[in-house]
């Protein structure tokens, strides 16, 4: 990378950045996995700059290497060593605390990789289904069926079961 | 739009908008994609003085006819693993090779694979003596004895059993880089201990930082670095602390560290955990009966204790020893988890002490 294209890409995560890891959080579950994702997935724009500011919608690309990282990151969680600083068999305090948004993270974090992208897209930043399906590569009737199956896990989660449950 | 759809957008831009990107985000990002870069046009010869490292996805069979002690074309057990490592050292690279993905056979000849074994074992090594092996999920690692000097050895399968990774090197350096990650971690870089995770799913330098300030907060200040200890693929390295004990535990991968504990730890409590656990595998269940409190005692009989163990013998074909014991505290409780090492797969036995030393709950989990 050339000396004034990193220029660019210190110019373009000073101005997005935030979005950005708004977005990075909200998809990954919390704020420390959510930074990690950004800058795995910023790392990753830094080897593709020349795409990247060739594509018609720089946030577009930007987003959905942040989205495929995510998706990847997840499976491979499935079959890999995960880094972790505290024993996994810690038990869980379930509070009905609705009223503690802390609470939301936790209920998103234990939906499936996909279906939190979906609710993060379409809720927090308004993505339409359409667009939300090119992010996640697959049609937008999956998007629609990823973000009904998200619905009703939530609702059943132990934080939200108590205020929408009867929502059906 | 449902209540539940409202409640999502509202509690999500609360909890999202107030977040804001740390300035050296992009300086981050840069060193990384910088060193991914260099990584994506490193040609494997690369791969460093004295050190095998390859990677692969599949695998296709060589030709030719096998020797009856050639080793299996996949890497099961550690008995199979072992026996790509004397073949290797047996000269018999192409039988080696029959176990190896399809990347890695595209990657390493077998004139290359005699060159860059031979560099290792026998520049460095004196030659090869012995191998011993040990099994943790698709990774098999030990120790290579030589004439000489003894060195380390790493074979990881993907989920087909073939070989995608190969790693020789001479000297025991993950211990050297457990160690260093200590130092690392009192001299505040933890940029470089980041810098050695293998995995895209990097803890954050905060998060790095914030957790060994809540150890010191507790412990005080780190007075002795112990001598690092393997176990399988992870180094063990105890640390005194002014206050107590703790342990930095490393994952390594051959490529870099792939998990990372860092535990405050209970050497007494520790040992009374190993006692129970010997008392499991003696099968002394009404010893263990003994250290229960009182709300166990009536909850948990002998019959029961020996049940649960005699299942679990009988699942993963009988105990064959105690690894790691990890500890945690919870207000009042202390957990501990002992990490079995069973005939086929792993046990944890969890036991959690009340504040005056007794057990208050035991828990037996399949790992």
């Amino acid at each position: 990378m050339r000396q004034d294209e990193e220029q660019q890409f210190r110019e373009y995560v000073g101005a997005r950045g935030t979005a950005l890891l708004r977005l990075a959080v909200g998809i990954a579950g919390d704020r420390h996995a959510g930074e990690d994702l950004l800058q795995t997935a910023l790392a990753k724009v830094v080897v593709h700059w020349a795409a990247v500011t060739r594509a018609d919608d720089r946030d577009a690309y930007v987003r959905r290497i942040i989205v495929t990282t995510h998706l990847s990151q997840a499976r491979r969680k499935r079959v890999r060593e995960v880094l972790t600083f505290n024993l996994p068999d810690r038990g869980s305090n379930w509070t009905s605390a609705i009223e503690d948004r802390q609470l939301l993270l936790p209920a998103l974090a234990r939906l499936g990789p996909k279906q939190r992208a979906v609710l993060v897209l379409r809720y927090y930043e308004d993505r339409p289904d359409e667009e939300i399906a090119r992010l996640l590569g697959c049609s937008t009737a999956t998007v629609r069926s990823q973000a009904m199956r998200a619905l009703a896990a939530l609702r059943d989660s132990p934080e939200l079961a108590l205020t929408f449950g009867d929502q059906r | 739009m449902t209540d539940l759809e409202s409640y999502l957008r509202l509690q999500l831009n609360g909890e999202l908008d107030p977040l804001a990107l740390s300035p050296d985000v992009a300086a981050a990002a840069l060193v990384r994609g910088r060193r991914d870069r260099r990584r994506r046009t490193a040609s494997f010869a690369g791969a460093g003085v004295g050190v095998l490292l390859l990677v692969g996805l599949a695998v296709t069979q060589g030709g030719g006819s096998r020797r009856a002690d050639a080793p299996a074309s996949t890497v099961r057990s550690t008995d199979q693993a072992l026996q790509v490592v004397k073949a290797l050292s047996a000269g018999h690279y192409a039988d080696a090779r029959t176990a190896f993905s399809t990347d890695l056979r595209a990657q390493l000849s077998e004139a290359g694979l005699r060159t860059l074994w031979t560099g290792v074992v026998d520049a460095d090594l004196g030659g090869f003596v012995s191998a011993t092996l040990a099994h943790s999920g698709d990774t098999y690692s030990g120790s290579l004895h030589g004439r000489t000097a003894d060195g380390r050895v790493l074979l990881t399968t993907d989920g087909t059993g073939h070989l995608t990774t190969v790693f020789v090197e001479p000297s025991a350096s993950d211990a050297d880089a457990t160690v260093q990650v200590v130092n690392q971690f009192a001299t505040g870089d933890f940029t470089s201990v980041q810098d050695q995770f293998v995995t895209g799913a990097t803890l954050s330098a905060t998060k790095l930082q914030s957790t060994w300030l809540l150890l010191l907060d507790d412990g005080g200040a780190v007075t002795t670095v112990g001598a690092p200890d393997y176990h399988g693929s992870r180094t063990v390295v105890p640390l005194t602390l002014d206050h107590g004990f703790a342990e930095l535990i490393a994952d390594h991968s051959g490529r870099g560290i792939a998990g990372l504990l860092l535990l405050k730890t209970d050497p007494a409590l520790e040992a009374h955990t190993r006692a129970v656990v010997a008392d499991f595998a003696a099968g002394r269940f009404a010893d263990i009966r003994t250290r229960f409190n009182e709300r166990m005692t009536s909850g948990l009989s002998e019959q029961q204790l020996k049940q649960a163990w005699n299942t679990m013998l009988t699942k993963h074909h009988g105990f064959l020893r105690l690894n790691l014991v990890l500890t945690s505290e919870s207000r009042d409780t202390r957990l501990q988890i002992a990490q079995c090492q069973m005939g086929q797969g792993s046990l944890n036995v969890q036991i959690s002490y009340d504040a005056a030393g007794r057990i208050n709950g035991l828990y037996l989990r399949e790992s």
